[in-house]
């Protein structure tokens, strides 16, 4: 699947419609052919195409008037399956969505529209987002654009093989302990989770509701950026979205290196090491070619990084725990079709036929956490280690603007590959977590591999509504680094 | 806080989640659970001190908006969603005979 040109970027796509260099009905119409070109890859649970030539076509109609046109005009977006777009079929992933359709847009839907984006259909997931390779979907596997027998990363899978594929400029996706960054990583595209509350989750089927964020895909560090910025703000209908303006990238900060102060947490590269020598040489020369463009390299002590996935894992389960609960088959989902049983037996009959294994073994733990004779010991003391972790990154802050580490510990693994203690894959989220724990923004942008193609992501946290600084370093990376080859496709 | 994880703790946390865990599948399914719970059990050797349980991230928010009715979808869009729809209502499964 090579190809000699890449597919255009969001900004490079916005401009050329904007100046009638192409259409937006040429641009959505690429899209759809390279999603129906790699259509064995898993990318799309399904495609609107009918709607989004429309859409392209009021825009080029709209541009004929000399009417002004939004900033995202024209540019073809697709959305992860568990944000509501409004008479689009919503399943997250899970049996227990079959045949719902959205009567509403999702807020960041909503907001897309009216930037003008092209919305070109939803894209693959994890059931519920629970999941680090988009294999627990009912849609089936997404797979690697690099290597079709790998994974692509989870749980917005199907976001990062859409983008990395050329279908479509950017995807939206969500990000609960990394779900936009460890499959950016793993299929060589940008992840960017902004900040907890810069971003509504109006419209968002809820996993655990104080770690997740709506983030961006995009194939530059600039596309990610422009789509956050039409996305963000604040919002009256999510009580957790900041009163802040939306986001606005300080364009002033250049691609510069010069003067940044990037935090190296001590041991992390080390613990990539272990499991994949070729991420840390990749991330180690990244930061040593920073390093040579002016950045300063400040050695930084985190510890308890082992502890922040099991402080996650209860959170976000018994988060999960009750957030799921609404699904009984009476007020939400699937209901069983047998009769003849009482509430509760309906109940868990509908809920044990339509949840996956994974999302069961979630709600059993988070309900453990939750439970009587359990809860202090386990949700209320992750409480206590995501404060204490929090406390520490906060104290980073005196000495860097940026905090660098591998986005994920290794590269794509095989489809294959057996994982009987679920365990060993939520270990692949080492690296994610902490930006949802403290709810602070990330970014993850593909790196060079020194060793075979299958991409790397280095991954960049900010403090606090500082996406600008993340941009800032991105670009840093992408000037340092130079253009990346298109994916190869297929198996290796 | 170490937890002996067996079927029969399994099968009253599955309860209290509103999940059936099949016979055949109890072995299984104990196996993945007490791994996970050997993985949360990890939480204990932090030393934490009394440090306030963080349950949100520490940011703005917005102040609570009026207590107003808004707009609300038709009835018609809703009910499309509905697994049974009569008599301008809901049906759901009787729970009183």
């Amino acid at each position: 699947m090579s190809r000699e040109t890449p597919p255009m970027g969001v900004l490079a796509t916005a401009q050329a419609i904007a100046r009638g260099e192409q259409s937006a009905e040429a641009a959505t119409r690429a899209a759809l052919d390279a999603a129906d070109a790699h259509a064995d890859l898993g990318a799309f649970v399904e495609l609107d195409a009918d709607g989004a030539l429309e859409t392209a076509r009021a825009v080029d109609a709209a541009r004929a008037r000399g009417e002004a046109l939004g900033p995202l005009a024209g540019v073809p977006i697709s959305l992860k399956d568990n944000i509501a777009a409004r008479d689009w079929a919503l399943s997250a992933g899970s049996r227990m969505l079959a045949g719902y359709r959205s009567p509403f847009d999702a807020t960041v839907t909503e907001r897309l529209r009216a930037a003008g984006a092209v919305l070109l259909g939803r894209v693959n997931m994890d059931e519920f987002g629970m999941g680090s390779a988009t294999t627990t979907g009912v849609a089936g596997p997404a797979r690697n654009p690099w290597d079709a027998e790998r994974v692509a990363g989870g749980s917005s899978g199907g976001s990062a093989v859409a983008v990395a594929i050329g279908a479509g400029a950017a995807s939206l996706g969500t990000d609960t302990g990394g779900s936009v960054r460890l499959p950016a990583a793993l299929c060589g595209v940008v992840g960017l989770k902004p900040t907890y509350g810069r971003v509504s989750r109006y419209g968002v089927v809820a996993y655990a509701s104080s770690l997740e964020q709506v983030g961006v895909l995009a194939r530059d560090v600039d596309g990610a950026a422009a789509v956050l910025a039409a996305i963000s703000g604040a919002c009256p209908l999510d009580a957790t979205a900041a009163p802040l303006p939306p986001f606005s990238p300080r364009s002033s900060d250049g691609a510069d290196a010069a003067g940044l102060r990037i935090g190296v947490p001590e041991g992390f590269v080390d613990k990539a090491r272990a499991a994949d020598p070729a991420v840390a040489e990749a991330i180690d020369a990244a930061l040593a070619g920073l390093r040579d463009a002016g950045a300063t390299l400040v050695p930084v002590r985190l510890e308890e990084l082992d502890a922040a996935v099991a402080a996650y894992y209860v959170i976000a389960t018994a988060e999960a725990s009750t957030n799921l609960s609404r699904y009984d088959g009476v007020r939400y989902g699937h209901r069983t079709s047998e009769t003849g049983l009482g509430l509760g037996e309906l109940i868990a009959r509908s809920r044990t036929e339509s949840f996956g294994d994974e999302v069961q073994r979630r709600i059993l733990l988070g309900t453990f956490a939750l439970s009587a004779g359990y809860h202090d010991a386990f949700y209320a003391r992750a409480g206590q280690v995501r404060r204490k972790l929090a406390n520490a990154v906060a104290g980073a802050w005196d000495d860097c603007d940026v905090l660098a580490m591998p986005t994920s510990p290794v590269r794509a693994w095989r489809l294959d590959q057996r994982f009987d203690d679920p365990t060993a894959v939520y270990a692949m989220d080492v690296f994610t977590v902490l930006a949802n724990l403290c709810g602070l923004p990330a970014l993850s942008v593909p790196v060079r591999s020194a060793g075979d193609a299958m991409p790397i992501g280095l991954q960049f946290m900010a403090p606090a509504f500082e996406e600008a600084t993340l941009v800032r370093a991105g670009r840093a990376v992408q000037a340092w680094r130079g253009a990346l080859p298109m994916p190869t496709g297929g198996p290796r | 806080m170490t937890v002996h994880v067996d079927q029969a703790l399994l099968q009253h946390v599955a309860k209290l989640a509103r999940i059936e865990v099949a016979s055949e599948q109890a072995a299984a399914t104990t196996a993945a659970f007490a791994a996970m719970v050997a993985m949360a059990e990890r939480l204990a050797d932090v030393e934490v001190g009394d440090l306030e349980p963080m349950q949100h991230p520490d940011h703005p928010y917005p102040d609570a908006r009026a207590d107003e009715a808004g707009a609300v979808l038709p009835p018609q869009a809703l009910e499309a969603n509905a697994p049974r729809f009569g008599a301008g209502g809901f049906v759901v499964p009787r729970v009183v005979e």
